[in-house]
């Protein structure tokens, strides 16, 4: 019999709303249909994406996930089904768009798992509303406008405060609370803008939020695997909630009300698979309502799947399938049915992980709308315990719920924090505990059970209690078990960590290891799912001596700067080991991605990344190696604190490490090997920041040299932009000096990555950034192979990095960054681990530089690999997230600013980038209008060529005047659109939101100081730029991206691009 | 600081602080596994005679709600009028809990009631210990030392029994079918299940005749504690029932006496099942239902006679979960269709009754 094809659609680059979690359920489906005999073809543009490696699916198309793209994929691989839920809203959406234009039907794809029909039901609020309504299932009364007049006499009728929604929206875009009608036309106005279908509900504000994941098979059985509660409770996008599972506040009638609500639900809308069901339930009455249904994987059964160990998202393909949930075994135990509801034996706690700070102008409060780019999950056998892990987790440099940060906050402040949520509202309730504002009082502002801030309040109790008090075994035991850290300890009882530390072990204060095993130590598990708990007087889990192991350190949250591609380097160093039999322990805290799951490694320890844990970890695990270089910035950061305390790294030498960290002596060694590098020098005051920027001239490039969130890390062109600057930043220079380096315009950077054994390299790929120095590497489009450096240039950047390596003993990955300008190489930065683009580079030459690495760390002897430049090319575009962050300045600056990216292939540049660029969601122009503000002369003079390439093939232009009088002197015609202040007639705001135009691009200009400022500012610049956002337009805010974009859009349609699957590109 | 013990008769100790009465209490540790509904599972007459550890580690978080009477003789939010079980072990209990119909703590009520609690153990640890050494008898003790008597052979049907006939009137207007109900310490959640269901109900005690009761359309034998072999009375009764043709219905231990009566053996699970998440599969339909479960028994699966069917099977350990006659009105389940604790998504067994 032939074997059948099932296509999978991923979801293309992260975003705010839309990350690792499908990474990980589409990984699971693979391995599920893998099980079941098919073969898998799979659409999919993140090459970051584990998913997307050899050995799991049997065909990879880095293509958008868009219908056009998809239906020639269905043409070319012919497949008999699809499947829609694994890949986000993303898939779902594509899936809905080819089933509406018939695609399906004519190509005879069937739908697996939920039918489209169900789809389409909890898509379409309106008609959720009606079907569950007719079941007497509750849903939030509501109705949908078409007009701001519709939605204000509904709200009148229906009385304030009420609820916004956009209709077909993810991550709440465009949804909000409006106490009045000033604040309901606002939203109103927003909504409209994005969607067609705006649908106003009565306010569930302050109503207990509770979801469950539940699964339903073809035969309808069903169970809910999980419940779990906001803490916060509705009026926070559960995105931004922390979350606790199992539910802690609800009764065990309120439980199973819910839950048979959700059977019921799924049964209703007959979904095959896995759903999410969101609940409102009133703190009182015991009412409840159904706010959503999520017909899909979502982040929320990814937590699940962590939280509980059940494998929601293999279940849920097998049931595409046609299997049934009694059919199933439970994976965890191995002896047990999948048809039952995990037992957990422990708390899980959520909490997102924001990274505003990376963000100019924008708005720091949390609400409807998702902002948070990651999350931490952590495990425990108390609430203090739990929620003191997750806050250490978050690499946001707190210590525990109880922060210095706020000692000198004062009581009015507090209280006047506690009545807007924002990023950091666990704190600041903490905080104000600690100041003595009651429960009750912090009850009634937050609307948060008085549970959960009754716990908090002990943790406060159990803080003030250490102050000042000699460590016994009693109080020690205590502050551990209430989820104190070594160094907590230490601080409020004038000790350092160590002591700490070495006297815990002494008294024997120790944490213990605990299994995950689905049932409550019911059934023995076969799977190795540990954490670590004081809360318990023995381990479940006893290390074999006799086992070769070694200790993987993962990424941690993701945020902006650390990403899926930091997991696929673990999960491949998990994977690489595995093949040489060497057992692999992960230790990681991130849910959302595939190296937490369990049966990618043989020992997974779901715990902090901190020097604390990880010592423990190994101290249970005896005395295991540690590989640090795989898993970004936070194991890179512990290796040298590690190797200190006599821990084994494997790869390069911790003191390596830290010799091309630290940069006076990497700038020394440099030197020493003469190897240019910009100037660079330490200011310890304004006046000497001032003269150093006059000697080197501008611009410059600054940056803090400590800083503890908000990287400062800036582009001044000018004396007045650096004497802002220094005034903003308003450091203590003496101790923490600025470190300002001469910053060279107009220079190519490219990124080498690659392996070294011993100080010598053994494989290497030179990618080439589209955007000059001045735009952070993550932001950059990157080009494999490099387009146009020269042979010279190359063999400069190749001589260097062998130096380099040499010099520091390189043994393991490395990745440098070099500019070129005017031919002469300049190295910027050297980084002794993998890099962002390790799977960038792996998959565009097909050549796993991960498991070279490993190889090479576990000591085997390799040769040097040559590669051949491939014939094809790779391109990697950034994906941004600034239309979920509102206010913020979409420009693209020093500072990192994208949440994902993607990859595509093809036979030139233009080719692949046209591809990737439609992958990030920037639509294909089909109105062939432009709007232009270039600002300055530079600005202008760098993109004339593009506008006479897009003037050429027919683009009309709209353009502030100042543009406009330049293109007309060029010999372009242009229609004046005004800017905000000026006079009245067309403006910007108007066109713009007509939505007729294809994109915009909008240059700062650089001698307005647009560029480099930190703080709040409102030019001109920003509010067009904003205003294309908010109106969804694509907009450029790059010369050189723009330039990039206008030849890709120019020289291919979607039409003539390339659409070959990934092996066919590697085979050219 | 410990004040409290938790012996094994394996010789184990745990030690403890004290949340309950601090007196000493024995009787068999066992484990549930549920999440939440400890107000019932404390109340639920099966569990007389036991040490119940729960399995979630945060114990008590929603309180304990005022008693609520629905009517003589019946609890509205608790298993029966009070607690059964000899004594509580958690890792924590909740000393500031939060519900709206919450009265007091789990600590006060167990003061109230006089039942000894130990919270600050590793009860995973002691979970494990009672799977893979079976349930055993254990002591809650302030003493860190205690002698181990030997064990009476008690009678907690007995115990646990109401003792005189107890009539529930149909709260449906209309006739409605009269069902008898052997109490063999049963939960009330049973009895609020059959009246949900429209029936009349009297209820017996566990040694009665079912047929000195007059006009009844079925017979329901209910849950209870220990070996159900003990309860020869029974047994004898419900052959009396059978006999009389009259559809009948046991549902947990009521199911173990169902299987006697007809022949089949039952023996000792080695730690039982206690849990809300209990998968058990219709053998006729294929379906699967999520059940609620407290029994330390079960009925041979080899031992059942030939007219009659497994009509239930667990899915994790293939164990018999519910018995048909393969023509008659006899059936049973090991699980408990009324969940409280846990889910009802098996409540139309009571349909059969209409």
């Amino acid at each position: 019999m032939k074997q059948e094809t099932i296509l999978l659609l991923g979801s293309g680059a992260l975003k705010i709303g839309e990350a690792g979690e499908f990474d990980y359920s589409g990984s699971q489906a693979i391995k599920a249909l893998k099980e079941e005999g098919k073969r898998v073809v799979l659409v999919n543009p993140n090459i970051a994406t584990i998913q997307t490696s050899q050995g799991l699916a049997d065909r990879v198309y880095f293509l958008p996930v868009s219908a056009l793209f998809v239906k020639s994929v269905i043409i070319k691989e012919k497949p008999t089904g699809i499947l829609l839920s694994f890949g986000g809203q993303t898939a779902l959406t594509c899936g809905m768009e080819l089933f509406k234009s018939g695609v399906l039907v004519r190509y005879g794809v069937a739908i697996l798992g939920t039918p489209m029909d169900a789809i389409l039901a909890t898509e379409d609020r309106v008609v959720f509303a009606e079907r569950l309504g007719a079941l007497g299932l509750p849903t939030a009364q509501g109705k949908t406008v078409l007009t701001t007049q519709e939605g204000l006499s509904y709200a009148q009728a229906l009385g304030y405060p009420v609820m916004v929604r956009a209709g077909f929206a993810l991550g709440g875009t465009g949804s909000g609370i409006a106490k009045d009608e000033t604040a309901l036309m606002s939203l109103l106005s927003r909504a409209l803008g994005t969607t067609s279908q705006v649908i106003i509900e009565e306010s569930l504000l302050g109503w207990k939020e509770v979801e469950y994941e539940v699964l339903r098979d073809g035969e309808d059985n069903c169970i809910t695997v999980c419940n779990m509660e906001n803490v916060d409770p509705v009026g926070i996008h559960t995105g931004e909630s922390i979350v606790v599972a199992p539910s802690q506040t609800l009764s065990n009638r309120e439980y199973y009300m819910l839950r048979q609500a959700s059977i019921d639900t799924i049964r209703a809308l007959k979904i095959v698979g896995e759903c999410n069901i969101q609940f409102a339930l009133h703190p009182t009455t015991g009412a409840f309502r159904i706010i959503e249904v999520n017909a899909r994987l979502s982040r929320s059964s990814a937590l699940a799947s962590k939280a509980t160990g059940y494998p929601l998202a293999y279940v849920a393909a097998k049931l595409a399938l046609g299997k049934t949930l009694p059919d199933l075994r439970n994976k965890v135990t191995d002896c047990t049915s999948a048809f039952f509801e995990p037992a957990l034996d422990y708390i899980v706690v959520k909490i997102p992980r924001w990274d505003l700070e990376k963000f100019t102008n924008v708005v720091k409060s949390i609400g409807s709308e998702m902002k948070s780019v990651g999350e931490v999950m952590s495990i425990g056998r108390t609430f203090e315990e739990a929620i003191q892990k997750a806050a250490r987790m978050l690499n946001d440099g707190y210590s525990g719920v109880i922060d210095a940060k706020f000692n000198h906050t004062t009581r009015a402040q507090l209280l006047k924090r506690l009545k807007i949520p924002d990023t950091m509202r666990l704190f600041t309730i903490c905080a104000a505990l600690r100041a003595g504002i009651s429960v009750m009082y912090i009850h009634t502002c937050t609307g948060i059970d008085l549970w959960f801030l009754e716990k908090l309040s002990h943790i406060v109790h159990v803080y003030k209690e250490l102050s000042h008090r000699v460590l016994t075994k009693p109080l020690l035991r205590k502050a551990k078990r209430t989820g104190f850290s070594d160094h907590q300890i230490a601080d409020l009882t004038g000790n350092t960590s160590e002591k700490v530390r070495t006297k815990r072990i002494q008294l024997g204060v120790v944490p213990y290891i605990k299994r995950i095993d689905t049932m409550a130590g019911e059934f023995p598990a076969k799977t190795n799912y540990f954490y670590m708990t004081y809360n318990a007087d023995s381990s479940d889990h006893a290390p074999n001596k006799k086992e070769k192991k070694v200790m993987i350190l993962g990424c941690g949250p993701y945020a902006v700067g650390t990403s899926v591609e930091f997991d696929w380097c673990a999960v491949t160093t998990s994977l690489s080991l595995r093949e040489r039999g060497v057992k692999s322990i992960m230790v990681n805290c991130n849910p959302e991605t595939v190296s937490t799951d369990y049966d990618m490694s043989d020992y997974l320890y779901f715990e902090e990344l901190t020097l604390e844990r990880v010592l423990d970890i190994v101290d249970a695990e005896l005395h295991v190696p540690v590989i640090v270089s795989v898993g970004g910035q936070i194991p890179n950061n512990l290796a040298p604190k590690l190797a200190r305390c006599g821990i084994r790294i494997l790869g390069t030498d911790p003191s390596d490490i830290y010799r091309a960290e630290h940069r006076k002596t990497f700038s020394k060694l440099l030197d020493d090997l003469g190897i240019a590098q910009p100037r660079w020098a330490q200011a310890r005051s304004a006046s000497q920041a001032q003269q150093l920027a006059h000697r080197f001239t501008y611009p410059v490039l600054v940056r803090p040299s400590f800083v503890l969130s908000g990287k400062a890390m800036s582009v001044l062109y000018t004396p007045a932009q650096l004497s802002h600057y220094m005034q903003h930043i308003s450091m203590d220079l003496e101790a923490h000096p600025l470190v300002m380096s001469k910053f060279l315009s107009d220079a190519v950077e490219c990124d080498l990555d690659g392996v070294a054994r011993n100080g010598v390299l053994i494989v290497h790929a030179l990618c080439e950034h589209v955007e000059g120095g001045g735009v952070h590497s993550g932001d950059s489009t990157l080009l494999f192979p490099a387009l146009t450096l020269s042979s010279s240039v190359r063999q400069t950047i190749l001589s260097y990095t062998k130096k380099i390596i040499k010099a520091l003993c390189v043994h393991g990955p490395v990745n440098i960054q070099f500019l070129v300008a005017a031919d002469c190489v300049y190295v910027i930065e050297c980084n002794l681990r993998a890099s962002r683009s390790f799977p960038f580079v792996s998959k565009a030459l097909g050549l796993n530089f991960i498991e070279t690495a490993t190889a090479v760390m576990l000591g085997e002897p390799l040769s040097i690999i040559t590669t051949k430049t491939p014939s094809y090319q790779v391109v990697k575009a950034p994906q941004f997230s600034f239309h979920k962050l509102r206010e913020a300045d979409p420009t693209l600056k020093v500072e990192m600013s994208s949440t994902g990216e993607v990859a595509a292939f093809g036979f030139d540049a233009q080719d692949a980038y046209c591809k990737a660029i439609l992958a990030t969601g920037v639509p294909y122009p089909v109105h062939k209008a432009v709007f232009v503000s270039l600002g300055g002369r530079k600005g202008k003079l760098q993109f004339i060529g593009s506008c006479k390439r897009l003037h050429n093939v027919g683009y009309t232009f709209f353009t502030t005047s100042g543009t406009g009088i330049f293109l007309r002197e060029n010999g372009i015609p242009t229609t004046v659109v005004h800017k905000m202040d000026e006079h009245t007639g067309r403006t910007v705001a108007g066109l713009l939101q007509e939505k007729s135009i294809d994109f915009a691009v909008v240059i700062p200009d650089i001698d307005k100081g647009e560029v480099g400022i930190t703080g709040r500012y409102l030019t001109d610049g920003y509010t067009m730029r904003r205003l294309a956002v908010d109106a969804g337009i694509p907009i450029f805010t790059n010369t050189q991206t723009a330039d990039f974009f206008v030849k890709a859009i120019t020289a291919y349609t979607p039409e003539s691009v390339s659409v070959l699957a990934w092996d066919e590109y590697l085979k050219q | 600081m410990a004040n409290i013990y938790l012996h094994l008769e394996d010789g184990t100790r745990f030690a403890g602080e004290s949340f309950g009465h601090n007196g000493e209490s024995s009787g068999e540790v066992v484990f549930s596994t549920g999440m939440t509904g400890y107000g019932q599972s404390l109340t639920d007459p099966s569990f007389a005679g036991q040490i119940l550890t729960f399995t979630y580690p945060l114990i008590g978080n929603y309180g304990v709600p005022k008693p609520q009477k629905i009517a003589p003789s019946l609890m509205g939010n608790f298993e029966s009028e009070r607690i059964w079980t000899k004594g509580v072990v958690v890792s924590e209990y909740c000393q500031r809990p939060s519900h709206h119909a919450s009265l007091e703590t789990i600590s006060t009520w167990l003061l109230l009631q006089k039942i000894p609690g130990i919270s600050g153990i590793d009860t995973r640890a002691l979970t494990i210990r009672l799977r893979t050494q079976g349930v055993m008898r254990g002591i809650i003790s302030p003493h860190p030392t205690v002698s181990w008597k030997k064990p009476d052979i008690y009678n907690w049907v007995s115990q646990t029994s109401c003792r005189r006939i107890i009539d529930y009137p149909s709260v449906k207007s209309g006739t409605a079918k009269h069902i008898v109900l052997i109490d063999c310490g049963v939960k009330h959640g049973i009895i609020r299940a059959l009246l949900g269901h429209g029936f009349r109900v009297t209820r017996i005690p566990w040694d009665k005749n079912p047929l000195d009761i007059s006009h009844i359309d079925g017979v329901v034998c209910s849950n209870g504690p220990g070996d159900p072999k003990i309860c020869l009375k029974t047994v004898e009764n419900i052959q009396k029932v059978l006999a009389a043709d009259i559809p009948f219905l046991g549902i947990c231990l009521g199911h173990q006496l169902l299987a006697l009566a007809i022949g089949a053996d039952t023996y000792k699970l080695p730690f039982g099942h206690r849990g809300l998440n209990q998968p058990c599969q219709d053998r006729l339909t294929g379906k699967a239902y999520i059940t609620s479960q407290n029994h330390g028994y079960a009925v041979d699966r080899n031992s059942i006679p030939k007219e009659f069917e497994e009509w239930f099977t667990n899915l994790n350990d293939q164990t018999n979960e519910g018995l048909r006659h393969k023509k008659k009105f006899i059936r049973s389940v090991q699980f408990h269709p009324e969940g409280n604790p846990g889910p009802f998504d098996s409540d139309w067994v009571f349909d059969y009754l209409a």
